[in-house]
């Protein structure tokens, strides 16, 4: 085991620790050699990180590659999604980052806005199907014009509903509802069934879920919890209130079951799929497990407002580190990755959305019209902008969370507003 | 080995004294030079890096006392700090109270009395993490064994979450706590109470004592180092607390259990705030000192009095 | 955390013969600590008599007490997961961390025990301080510094942390074990024409193996265990020690927990343990109340 360290070395080691540190405060700026612009050099085999929760289809992808590939193999790395980003920053650090990042779509700013990623416009600009990439997932890896990463695995957010509880409630199940209004209302006469049915759920204690699933009934009833450039949070909108209100609404009136409060998301899915739920927002990954799911007839909708739909564009980006030492085969990969025939036959046949529009076209999508729907989504779907996603909507300890919470289950929306305030304000300042 | 080279030089029992205390430099320099590298430097640098807007990635600004001025008023430390003093008035009197029953039981050799002592230490060597993760599971609503036992008792009727409500998501880290460390209370108190000579109990004894007042006259009293050990060492610990709220509560429900170390982690590695982290950390260490302090001067007070 | 076994030394008188004054009576006593005690070690073992449930049924709502089959899927799948490998992690940086606080304790416990050294006082305050200076209260700037050092993302960065956390209470723990044994011992040995070091590897080492033993064991239960700084120092899934694996574990992919796989990483994290301290708990108990220090 080399991991012993035998006294002499120790000793030495010491030593040189002692000598190190005091140098260490004049010397620790994170020094990454940039390529220069537009040129990637280095077609070595790769290594690349993925996210756990996003694992199974990059394991197919890889697989492909690698057997197309032989000199040039990849070797994908599993990080665990709520460390990522913090693993992939320490690992800058020390010199440490793979060729290839693939990151959640809503924490890409937290790579760019550190200025980690490779400058891959003018790659992306040569792509004859740049314009049939998911937009959303192009524009948050865009700094000043310049593009870092591209879309690699996307996941939309949308409303689930239960065919036959609308049947039974007297709802037509060929019209989910497309405002909160309808919402709520289909919430309520689904309630009315009795019998331990509920209209709606969501994970009342997951701070993540709620980002992909609550953030689009803000969007769509025509505003935004944050401002543009996402440097502070707008929680007066009258967007917001509108979305909050309809949750709390169906609180009050106990048109959901009381365990949401306390999910954390390890009950998320399963209401629905014990046929027991009437509505419940979620990401497209929900289709393959409620699928599988006997006897339960479901829908999909695109998430309603007060103005219109929203969804969520979740996923994954992927871009190239800042001093890869393999840029050039990164780059063959993720261009690799979209081509039209990997597309249609890897992405599309695990069962998930592909990221060009013009490959949705599929026999693998066209089998499953939900799929199709939710790929329909991805044009219009949104990423909510800010370099603090993990601070604000992740961490269980996070503002956005609690700003839920006490609007919904303490149904204090003026405290909610003051304490949100301050939360944002504070974990947006580090 | 290195120290064998110097080691030849063979001191006499009354060789010259210089030679000799280079040589016990020699013996304790490997671990000396190894806790100022990992600890001593470290605690300079983090008194350092708390007077900085300090990244993670290294950007770095000197910024005065900013980050303290920011402590100041940042509500959520100072509440982290008064449900950490909470938790730490909690476990500690908890501790003391079980520890004390438990050392009292197993203080006499009497049969099986070992095997007693084994099982009340057995959860001291495991980690808190895989503690935590065991109470995760046990007290899980659906597939936990406790939920399930007090629905079958008829206690309670329908879900049981322990970590949707402040108290019950206290009281279950305070249990898990209590058994995962009281063995070691128990052993110190029963230490301390095997070295009360028995002159004492056997004279109170023929003055006609009841065990009750032999406890509050003879063992209370000639127990305090002991229990001033004990202190010190649980409201350390306790101040320190992190494994089992980060798996347990996650600082829920509604940031209610924010133990203080969960603030200094998010703000460094979640915020990348590591400047931030370093003021609080040092806002931390200071506390843990004075309180150290105090404990020691009431210890020796009351020893001297 | 582990500071919580950080005890000091304490002189204590011998045990005496107990007078034994019975507070209860026997059967009363054995009831109620008997079941006490089956309490304290129930949800260990239930533990370890679950993992060998499928996962389904392990999941499964009420609760089995027994496994109705017995099955290693749970198991097996923590091994096709790569577990070995971090099992490998925790059992290298625990045998590091083990060895070199055991050997560094020795020495310095001989150095401070039985030399005049000029700071001697100063450097053992030095060290005894560290036990008041809580380790996660510097975790930022050590971060940085091993980072510098290259020794994040590295085992051997581990090992040294740990063997720091092992060390005050080593040391104290080795230079009681030396005071206690007789200056003669070590007199008659140099006058045999014995080195310094020969004299306390061949002649006190033995003398103070209890206090050795106490000293390993006591850095094996700090190494095994640690979760924050393996958390925060290790990047690499490849380098996860297994309490970090465990957290990892509970974030599954979509909210797809496996609580049987979950829980039996926590057996394999708990068990060495237990089997270390059931086999040598005597240096153990005896090391943390301050017996065995005098051999």
């Amino acid at each position: 085991m080399n991991t012993t360290p035998r006294p002499r070395r120790l000793a030495a080691v010491a030593a040189a620790l002692v000598a190190a540190t005091l140098t260490a405060c004049s010397n620790t700026g994170a020094d990454t050699p940039s390529s220069p612009t537009g040129q990637l050099t280095g077609s070595g085999p790769a290594t690349m990180w993925v996210r756990a929760a996003d694992e199974p289809m990059d394991k197919a992808l890889v697989a492909a590659w690698n057997e197309a590939n032989p000199t040039r193999k990849i070797t994908m790395l599993t990080v665990p999604d709520a460390q990522y980003v913090q693993k992939y920053v320490q690992a800058v650090r020390s010199g440490d980052a793979p060729d290839l990042a693939a990151v959640d779509i809503a924490n890409v700013k937290s790579l760019t806005g550190e200025n980690l990623l490779t400058d891959i416009t003018a790659q992306v600009n040569a792509l004859p199907y740049k314009a049939a990439l998911a937009p959303a997932g192009v524009d948050i890896s865009t700094v000043d014009g310049r593009i870092y990463a591209l879309p690699h695995q996307l996941d939309v957010s949308m409303l689930y509903y239960n065919k036959t509880l609308f049947t039974k409630a007297g709802l037509d199940p060929a019209k989910p509802p497309a405002s909160l209004d309808e919402l709520v209302d289909a919430a309520r006469k689904i309630t009315a069934l009795g019998d331990g049915v509920y209209g709606f759920s969501f994970a009342g204690n997951c701070a993540g879920c709620n980002a992909y699933t609550l953030l689009p009934y803000i969007w769509a009833s025509g505003g935004d919890i944050m401002n543009a450039d996402g440097t502070q949070a707008t929680l007066d909108d009258p967007a917001v209130a509108a979305a909050l209100n309809a949750h709390k609404t169906m609180w009050d009136d106990k048109l959901m079951p009381a365990a949401v409060k306390d999910d954390n998301g390890a009950t998320w899915l399963s209401g629905f799929q014990s046929g027991k739920v009437g509505m419940v927002a979620l990401g497209s990954f929900a289709v393959s497990v409620y699928k599988a799911q006997p006897g339960l007839d479901f829908g999909v909708t695109p998430i309603p407002g007060a103005k219109g739909t929203a969804s969520f564009l979740g996923g994954d980006v992927v871009g190239i580190s800042k001093g890869a030492k393999n840029a050039q085969t990164a780059w063959d990969f993720i261009a690799w990755s979209m081509s039209e025939d990997v597309q249609k036959t890897v992405v599309a046949k695990t069962g998930q959305l592909t990221v060009r529009a013009d490959t949705a076209d599929n026999s693998f999508t066209h089998a499953e019209p939900r799929l199709l729907t939710a790929n329909q989504l991805i044009a219009q779907a949104k990423v909510p902008v800010t370099a603090k996603y993990n601070a604000l909507f992740i961490d269980p300890t996070g503002p956005y969370l609690q700003f839920i919470r006490n609007w919904v289950f303490a149904g204090d929306p003026a405290k909610a507003v003051a304490d949100g305030k301050d939360g944002f304000a504070s974990r947006l300042r580090s | 080995m290195a120290l064998s080279l110097s080691a030849r030089t063979r001191p006499r029992r009354r060789g010259p004294q210089a030679r000799r205390q280079r040589l016990g430099l020699l013996f304790v320099l490997p671990a000396v030079a190894l806790v100022l590298g990992i600890f001593v430097v470290p605690v300079v640098v983090t008194a350092v890096m708390s007077f900085y807007d300090w990244s993670l990635l290294g950007q770095r600004r000197f910024i005065g006392l900013d980050n303290y001025r920011r402590l100041g008023e940042d509500t959520q430390f100072w509440q982290s700090l008064g449900f950490t003093t909470l938790y730490t008035v909690i476990v500690t009197a908890a501790l003391l109270v079980v520890g004390f029953g438990l050392a009292l039981a197993v203080r006499h050799r009497r049969r099986g009395v070992g095997v007693l002592r084994t099982a009340f230490v057995m959860p001291v060597v495991i980690g808190f993490a895989t503690a935590a993760y065991l109470t995760l599971w046990l007290l899980d609503d659906r597939i936990g064994i406790v939920p399930d036992l007090l629905r079958r008792a008829g206690l309670v009727e329908g879900s049981v979450s322990v970590f949707s409500t402040f108290p019950t998501a206290l009281a279950a880290v305070v249990v898990l706590v209590v058994w995962k460390t009281v063995g070691l209370t128990m052993l110190l108190l029963m230490t301390g109470m095997q070295a009360i000579s028995q002159d004492f109990y056997e004279a109170a004894q023929v003055d006609g004592a009841r065990p009750a007042r032999m406890f509050r006259s003879i063992t209370l009293p000639l127990l305090r180092p002991t229990i001033g050990l004990v202190l010190i060492l649980t409201v350390i610990g306790s101040y320190l607390a992190f494994d089992q709220f980060f798996i347990l509560t996650q600082g829920g429900p509604d940031n209610s259990t924010i133990p203080v170390v969960y603030l200094i982690y998010r703000a460094g590695f979640i915020d990348f705030d590591l400047g931030y982290s370093a003021a609080m950390s040092i806002g931390l260490m200071v506390i843990l000192l004075i309180l150290t302090a105090i404990q020691l001067l009431v210890v020796r007070n009351r020893e001297d009095s | 955390m582990s500071t919580t076994l950080t005890v000091p030394r304490e002189r204590v008188a011998a045990p005496r013969r107990t007078l034994r004054p019975q507070w209860l009576p026997a059967a009363a006593f054995y009831t109620v600590f008997g079941l006490l005690a089956l309490l304290f070690v129930a949800p260990l073992a239930w533990l370890v008599v679950s993992s060998f449930k499928s996962s389904a049924e392990f999941a499964q709502t009420p609760p089995t007490l027994l496994p109705t089959r017995f099955s290693l899927e749970n198991y097996q799948r923590l091994l096709d997961a790569g577990l070995w490998r971090n099992v490998v992690n925790s059992v290298g940086v625990t045998a590091g961390t083990v060895l070199a606080a055991t050997v560094l304790s020795v020495l310095a416990g001989y150095g401070f025990a039985r030399f005049r050294f000029r700071l001697r006082g100063l450097l053992f305050l030095v060290i005894l301080s560290t036990m008041m200076i809580p380790f996660q209260s510097i975790i930022p700037s050590l971060y940085l510094i091993l980072d510098e050092l290259g020794l994040t993302n590295s085992l051997l960065g581990l090992v040294l942390v740990y063997t720091v956390f092992a060390l005050p209470f080593g040391i104290f723990t080795m230079r009681a074990a030396f005071t206690a044994v007789p200056a003669a011992v070590e007199e008659a040995a140099i006058v045999d024409g014995a080195g310094s070091l020969s004299t306390l590897w061949r002649v006190l080492v033995p003398i103070v193996a209890p206090g050795v033993a106490t000293v390993a064991l006591y850095a094996f239960f700090t190494a095994w265990n640690e979760f924050l700084a393996a958390l925060i120092f290790t990047t690499r899934q490849e380098q996860y020690t297994l309490p970090v694996v465990l957290a990892n574990l509970q974030t599954g992919a979509g909210g797809t927990l496996n609580w049987g796989v979950l829980e039996t990483g926590a057996v394999f994290a708990a068990v060495p343990c237990i089997a270390i301290f059931l086999i040598l708990q005597r240096y153990y108990v005896a090391g943390l109340t301050g017996g065995a220090v005098k051999g």
